[in-house]
């Protein structure tokens, strides 16, 4: 009878133990809002080189030929927003061309960031201290939107709402290609 | 009828001794358990939120001083739509006692 007793308060004292653990889990990997809440507007980003082809392009990204790259930063308070915008709410995986580029002072603390905000699913590159993204492109802010087409830098942005900025990314496409067609039409 | 070995309570001194190492190993093995669990140290990162930036410390010296550091880690973000804020800290892996940090924020 003593035996079962203490069994019974054993298993019941692991699952307190199991159930704050998970507790403590979940709150830190729940991120804070804060920062500029979700603004839907899409600002340029005045910094960054247009037109700039890059001498260099790191592995795994999609080809600059179509790309948009996002710039989050392990400083930036609302690059934690934004990589829930993109992992759950409402969810990009979709994102054909689309990667993320992550600024952190090290290597460890960019995986860090990717791991905590489970960026995995995402085509990532970790650019320790914001090297690459100064020295090619002049970028140094957070967070932002690098388009390319053909290999060059078309436009840069800064945004807080990831499906305002596809939003506005894909009318410019469109845009662009009618405009396109429009004149090839008139070539024949 | 009773034994000589036998105690009051009709249970063998041996029967006794292997519920108390049964009882004592469930107790360890909790113990060790709950160790695992909380005893992990994870690498503390940043945690201390100033305006737009998320730092490891709250800052503590100027900008300049923060550029200062041969190896410091310096990024912007956008506070509001007109104000963006720079955010600095000393480099380091993980968020070390050491690292120090500076914030300054600027109307664009």
């Amino acid at each position: 009878m003593l035996v079962v007793f203490a069994v019974a308060l054993l298993i019941v004292a692991a699952a307190v133990v199991i159930l704050f653990a998970m507790l403590a889990e979940l709150a830190t990997r729940v991120p804070e809002r804060s920062g500029p809440a979700r603004d839907p507007q899409i600002r340029p980003l005045e910094e960054a080189r247009l037109g700039h082809a890059p001498t260099g392009w790191p592995a795994g990204l999609p080809d600059p030929e179509h790309a948009v790259l996002l710039v989050l930063s392990t400083v930036c308070n609302s690059c934690r927003d934004v990589a829930e915008q993109l992992v759950v709410d409402p969810g990009h995986a979709d994102w054909t061309g689309m990667a993320v580029i992550v600024s952190s002072a090290s290597r460890e603390n960019g995986e860090e960031f990717i791991r905590r905000y489970r960026l995995t699913g995402f085509p990532v590159h970790i650019d320790a201290g914001g090297a690459w993204l100064t020295e090619e492109f002049g970028v140094h802010t957070s967070p932002g939107a690098l388009v390319f087409r053909s290999g060059k830098l078309i436009s840069a942005h800064v945004f807080n709402n990831v499906s305002s900025l596809r939003s506005a990314l894909e009318t410019v496409d469109y845009e662009n290609t009618r405009q396109e067609q429009r004149a090839q039409k008139e070539a024949v | 009828m009773s034994t000589q070995n036998d105690d009051r309570n009709g249970s063998k001194p041996r029967t006794r001794l292997k519920r108390r190492r049964f009882l004592g190993g469930l107790g360890a093995g909790g113990l060790a358990a709950a160790g695992v669990i909380f005893g992990r140290t994870p690498a503390a990162y940043a945690t201390v939120s100033v305006d737009c930036c998320n730092l490891c410390h709250s800052p503590s010296i100027s900008l300049n001083t923060c550029r200062g550091y041969s190896s410091h880690y310096i990024w912007e973000c956008e506070q509001s739509s007109s104000v963006y804020c720079l955010c600095c800290e000393t480099a380091a892996s993980g968020c070390p006692s050491g690292v120090k940090s500076a914030v300054s924020c600027y109307l664009n």
